[in-house]
């Protein structure tokens, strides 16, 4: 099976810390992924719609954010649903105080999971 | 029958505890930044830009590592600052609160995700208001 070049992965990143959402899609997107912050639940809504929900292939989400959890469980139910990294539980950013290092362990993380997709 | 408030209300907490621990962190990106204040238009290229949130005030800072043009210390203007992420372009309306050589700090008032226009076919309907 031929793997999915990277720019076709599409990624939200749906978080109320603007600096965060900021960083990490902005990272994504220099690692060669599509990749869209969102800071409110209506606000990834409308990116999801506009992307058609069946191409959004990851969502990172804060799952404490308002609304958060019923979005992340509306799109488990979904056809074809995205993967989701809830970041509420990790220690990605709360013990990872040196930015590369930081960086480094999102990327993993994501290829970690979009490596579990089928492919295209 | 009832929700066990101790177990909920704790919950509550270690979420609130992820986030706080979370707050103080600061993501730096380097990358141009257009802005358009009262005090003069102008790009800046190659800036580094950190998004802080202000935890008491609920709202964001912006630290802009270089000095802008116009801007001097005694500077508390408003302006609007263009960033771009991949389909969409982040515009921040801020109030400038500090400036110096090393660069300027401002208080975000409101944040928006626009679309780009020369990328027509997608999300033409990502337009959203935030207030912070």
């Amino acid at each position: 099976m031929q793997r999915r070049q990277q720019a076709s992965y599409r990624i939200i990143v749906l978080d109320s810390d603007l600096g965060f959402v900021f960083w990490l899609a902005h990272t994504l997107v220099a690692n060669g992924y599509l990749a869209f912050p969102a800071t409110s639940v209506p606000e990834a809504l409308r990116l999801i719609q506009a992307l058609q929900a069946e191409s959004v292939d990851l969502v990172i989400a804060n799952p404490a954010l308002h609304g958060a959890s019923e979005l992340l469980d509306r799109l488990r139910t979904r056809r074809v649903s995205p993967k989701v990294i809830a970041f509420e539980d990790r220690t990605l950013d709360t013990e990872i105080s040196d930015i590369k290092a930081r960086e480094a362990a999102w990327l993993k993380e994501i290829r970690a999971r979009l490596e579990k997709l089928p492919s295209a | 029958m009832f929700p066990d408030v101790a177990a909920s209300g704790s919950v509550a907490l270690a979420n609130r505890a992820a986030i706080e621990r979370r707050s103080h962190a600061r993501y730096p990106i380097e990358l141009d930044v257009r802005y358009n204040g009262s005090w003069k238009k102008g790009v800046a290229t190659r800036v580094q830009v950190r998004l802080a949130i202000l935890v008491r005030e609920a709202s964001f800072l912006a630290l802009i590592s270089r000095c802008l043009k116009g801007v001097t210390s005694s500077c508390l203007s408003t302006g609007r600052f263009y960033w771009k992420v991949c389909l969409l372009q982040l515009v921040i309306t801020a109030k400038i609160v500090r400036s110096s050589r090393g660069g300027v700090a401002a208080t975000v008032l409101n944040h928006k995700f626009r679309t780009r226009r020369r990328y027509a076919a997608p999300p033409a309907s990502i337009v959203s208001d935030h207030s912070s």
